[in-house]
């Protein structure tokens, strides 16, 4: 904080929590690095614990062998791009239409306003096993099965990002806005003038996690498409798990690639989520 | 606005034109399609399509590789929705259930019987034939030969008597050693394990017209308690973590079939197998076979021309090529096989003896009953007696719970009246909020929700009050409040009730108050603390399946944490096989899997706090924690609510760990609500059912939320 006392209680604290911050950072790293090393080994089976302890045989033993045999494997190249098209498409529609629905719920007063973010909300809490049905049913209606937009469509506007956004545009004072109404700003402009840049946090937010969710996309793509050129990268991986068991290396192998671009999107976009753009903002 | 307005119109024009395309790419295909469904790589079915293609060149054949885990999910919801394949691979106890529901094509007499070995069983219904028999798995006992000779054992057992035998003097090695493997914890696994043993003691499940349960005969009871004895020395887990044991030497003995990977997972095992031993030595018992067939869907159009495809693909594919313990059922492809692996010739003995499931149309919901007695036994739960008991009186139940009571249904009606009355009610909705900015800004959601959300939603609903099941879709009889009114008098749906809301329970406090004070840390100066961030969002970037793999293996009976706790002295804990434990062990799994995701929101959160007020309160010389409490905590309020939101919303339908873990096992001690719907739909076909514990689940989210909301909102005023 701001004033630090530096004494001997100081510094001990500071220590303890070092030490809790790099034990949970063991925890979170290692199942990650078991995923890496054994995607590298040739004898397939999972990476045990000493084998995290790098020995001369041990370097000996790994080769990317199982990294070119899963690109060439199938058509998981296709598989790939097919997931970031529809993972792109999706995040820029929640990025504009979530905050529009957002902006609305969070700053105007309206007949129904409860009665829609009550929809929103409960759309998400119906488990969607009982779902499935009446939407491969629908989509076929609409002569969507088979293709990829019928991932992208239904997606591209989510309960969680307007909930999310409502949430956000809630904690920044009403001042900022209305000042803005006040001088004859349209309701468009404060959203994208106003509200956006200050929400950037959240939208950073509202990316990773839409990236994330379509990235591993599964349920829909598995009832909704059928010729492999139309798969994505979810149905892809689930195909390393057979009747008699499971093809350890090549499934991680697949895994660890298909980690690499949320990885970056993360990298990207935690910049924005930690830069602290209200300083001074707000007064 | 306008521009958006104009975006939103083309936006429909694209819909539009991507459905007329669509439409036309259908109606404009020439060549006649058959679509192939089967769980294998299209390679080893290439021979054949070959053969076929060649012989049938205005024929193209669509082939779909379905992945095991979720593959019947999309059997069933194309059935549901009339756009099944033409070909389809079902398992034995599959073929029962689409034979009972008329799924299936009649093909009597077509192709000749005679180029089978056999394996027609579970395909027969009065006589007519409804698939072909692809192939059979071999199950036999594996045995660890340097365990054997420790224990003094000269020559493998020759009667049930004997294994038992065998198994005490393994045990006798050592508190680490067992003699034979139970496995339990899946819907599969459990029974298939145990019914050879009740067959090699002469016992039957049903009787052979299906209308009575024999599981009080003396056989039965016998096998039963043969079980138990055996269960004594024998190590009881998953099925991955029996084998894990047998791969690492621990096990004298496994009964497993073509899943064990010895020459790969344990290449300095020494082992060998014998034949499941009968009652006395001069006949060998019953093991059990899984056969997979291929048969055509009644609603195909090229029926006759499947049926001459599925003879080629029987004849020459390849997957006994690939897993040795599969054994073809068509002549001439046995007979290659048995060419080129002599070794063959004893799977094919043991195939003799093996016998599958009965042909009874719900005997994986009996399955389910009999997964519950063994598991009770062996994990001494309840004795024998009682387990028998109880299972004959549940059996019965199933048996004999087929009436339906109620006024037939037609599904387009009620599709149409769905339809008019949501897109009724949205109208309504649109006039009555009359802000016209307030439309357009919502109008992208208004047109998702109705184009996606209101024929799913109302559907369901209605679903839940009736006796749908997918794959007699025509056939809806609506019950009123019977689903309802039987769920919440089933035991099993107040058991997975109770583990959601102790998982729940657990998980929410425990993770965001993790994260958050996680993300206050992360937010001060703190050396590395982008390395931190990064690295606590590792679990949720990885997929649920690659979590899975890693805790099953930690969690495993011989992992490195019970290696850990033993080195500190504690009892080890069989985390996943032991009831006590299961569930536990899934939610630190869940917990640690997503607090990094909640701590992201949390630190966003923080951002939008101003400086200065920290400024102001440090002039007063106020502490950190006072800070935390009276700054932090009040500034990011809203979205503390939307993470306890959404983490109910997400952790009461909590299902994918579950899944993968433990199969809702053992003894349904991790069945949550979502599994035990799903479940119901999928496995059982009562999708009426399952929409109904969907709703319950639905209002006991929806009241909690509301509560939340209500919460929050009165202490800002």
């Amino acid at each position: 904080m701001i004033i630090c006392e530096k004494n001997l209680k100081y510094y001990a604290l500071r220590l303890l929590l070092y030490f809790v911050l790099v034990m949970v950072l063991f925890s979170t790293i290692f199942p990650f690095l078991i995923m890496i090393i054994t995607s590298l080994k040739q004898d397939g089976n999972i990476a045990g614990i000493k084998e995290l302890v790098p020995t001369i045989n041990f370097f000996k033993n790994l080769s990317l062998n199982n990294y070119k045999e899963v690109w060439k494997s199938g058509s998981f190249g296709v598989y790939f791009w097919n997931t970031a098209l529809v993972s792109f498409v999706v995040v820029i529609g929640n990025i504009i239409f979530d905050t529009m629905a957002a902006y609305v719920l969070s700053r105007k007063n309206f007949y129904g306003k409860r009665m829609v973010f009550l929809l929103i909300l409960g759309r998400m809490m119906i488990p969607v096993q009982v779902l499935i049905i009446p939407i491969f049913v629908l989509v076929r209606q609409l002569s969507l099965y088979d293709t990829l937009l019928a991932l992208m469509l239904p997606n591209l506007v989510q309960g969680f990002g307007i909930f999310l956004m409502k949430q956000y545009f809630d904690g920044i004072p009403k001042a900022l806005d209305e000042a803005a109404i006040i001088d004859g700003a349209t309701d468009s402009q404060v959203l994208r003038h106003i509200l956006f840049p200050i929400a950037k946090p959240a939208i950073a937010v509202l990316i990773i996690n839409t990236a994330l969710t379509t990235w591993n996309i599964f349920l829909l793509p598995l009832i909704l498409t059928q010729s492999a050129d139309k798969r994505v990268l979810g149905l892809g991986l689930a195909l390393y798990k057979s009747q008699f068991g499971v093809d350890y290396v090549h499934s991680m192998a697949a895994s660890t690639i298909a980690v690499i671009p949320i990885l970056i999107v993360f990298l990207l976009f935690q910049n924005y989520i930690i830069s602290g753009l209200t300083k001074g903002a707000v007064k | 606005m306008k521009k958006l307005n104009s975006f939103l119109l083309r936006l429909l024009f694209i819909i539009a034109f991507f459905s007329f395309a669509a439409n036309y790419g259908l109606y404009a295909a020439e060549k006649k399609i058959i679509k192939l469904w089967t769980f294998w790589e299209q390679d080893l079915f290439q021979d054949g399509i070959d053969v076929f293609l060649k012989n049938n060149p205005d024929y193209e054949i669509e082939y779909q590789q379905l992945s095991w885990a979720s593959g019947k999910d999309k059997i069933v919801t194309a059935v549901a929705g009339g756009a099944e394949p033409d070909i389809i691979e079902l398992g034995s106890t599959w073929m029962a259930e689409f034979m009972e529901y008329n799924s299936l094509a009649d093909i009597t007499g077509f192709p000749e019987k005679e180029d089978y070995v056999g394996g027609f069983e579970s395909a027969a219904n009065n006589g007519r034939i409804y698939g072909l028999p692809l192939f059979g798995s071999v199950n036999i006992i594996y045995y660890n030969k340097t365990l054997f000779k420790r224990a003094n054992i000269i020559s493998v057992p020759k009667t049930l008597n004997e294994l038992l035998k065998c198994s005490e003097k393994i045990k006798k090695l050592g508190n680490d050693y067992f003699g034979f493997s139970i496995k339990i914890s899946s819907k599969i696994t459990t029974w298939q394990k145990f019914v050879p043993f009740l067959w090699t003691f002469n016992g039957k499940i049903l009787s052979d017209d299906f209308s009575n349960v024999l599981i009080t005969s003396p056989e039965i009871i016998s096998s039963f308690e043969y079980y138990y004895k055996l269960s004594k020395t024998s190590y009881i887990g998953t099925q991955d973590s029996a084998r894990q044991a047998f791969y690492m030497g621990k096990l004298g003995m496994i009964f497993d079939g073509p899943g064990l990977d010895l020459d790969q997972k344990a290449p300095g095992l020494e082992w060998d197998y014998f034949l499941i031993p009968g009652l006395t030595g001069s006949q060998l018992g019953k093991s059990f076979t899984g056969v997979d067939y291929l048969a055509v869907f009644a609603g195909s159009s090229h029926k006759i021309k499947s049926v001459e495809l599925m003879d080629i693909l029987a004849e020459k594919c390849k997957i006994s090529d690939k897993i040795k313990t599969l054994l073809p059922f068509h002549k001439n492809n046995l007979d290659n096989y048995l060419k080129k692996y002599p070794q063959g010739f004893f799977y094919a003995e043991q195939l003799k003896n093996s016998m599958t499931s009965q042909p009874y149309a719900n005997w994986e919901s009996l399955m389910e009953v009999l997964n519950y007695g063994i598991e009770s036994v062996v994990l001494n739960r309840s004795p024998v007696k009682e387990a028998i008991v109880k299972t004959q009186k549940e059996m019965t139940d199933i048996i004999n719970s087929h009436k339906i009571q109620g006024g037939k249904i037609n599904m387009r009606f009620i599709d149409f009246v769905i339809w008019g009355a949501g897109l009724l009610f949205t109208l309504w909705l649109i006039i009555k909020i009359r802000n016209r900015s307030v439309i357009s800004f919502l109008s992208p959601w208004i047109i998702s929700f109705i184009l996606f959300s209101l024929y799913p939603v109302l559907h369901s609903i209605f679903v839940s009050f009736t006796n749908y099941n997918p794959l007699t879709a025509d056939n809806v009889f609506f019950i009123n409040f019977k689903n309802y009114l039987e769920i919440v008098k089933d035991g099993h749906f107040i058991a997975a009730f109770k583990n959601t809301l102790i998982f729940t329970g657990i998980s929410i406090p425990v993770t965001v108050s993790i994260a958050l004070i996680l993300a206050v840390f992360l937010n001060e100066n703190i050396a590395f603390k982008r390395l931190f961030r990064a690295s606590f969002f590792f679990p949720v970037i990885t997929s649920v399946i690659v979590i899975a793999m890693i805790f099953n293996y930690l969690y495993a009976t011989f992992g490195p944490l019970n290696a850990m706790l033993k080195y500190f002295g504690f009892n080890e804990i069989d985390f996943l096989n032991e009831p006590k434990y299961a569930l536990m062990s899934i939610t630190v799994m869940s917990i640690w899997a997503g607090f990094g995701y909640y701590m992201l929101l949390f630190l966003a959160a923080l951002q939008s706090i101003p400086e200065e007020l920290y400024e102001s309160s440090a002039l007063d010389g106020a502490s950190s924690v006072k800070n935390f409490i009276y700054i932090t905590i009040p500034s990011i309020k809203s979205m503390i609510l939307f993470v306890i939101v959404i983490s109910t919303i997400r952790s009461l339908q909590v299902f994918a760990e579950m899944f993968v873990m433990t199969g809702g096992g053992p003894l349904e001690s991790t069945t949550s609500v979502v599994y035990y719907l799903y479940n119901y739909g999928f496995s059982k076909y009562q999708m009426g059912y399952a929409s109904a514990a969907a709703y319950i689940l639905f209002i006991v989210i929806f009241i909690l939320s509301v509560i939340q909301l209500k919460i929050f909102k009165t202490e800002e005023q």
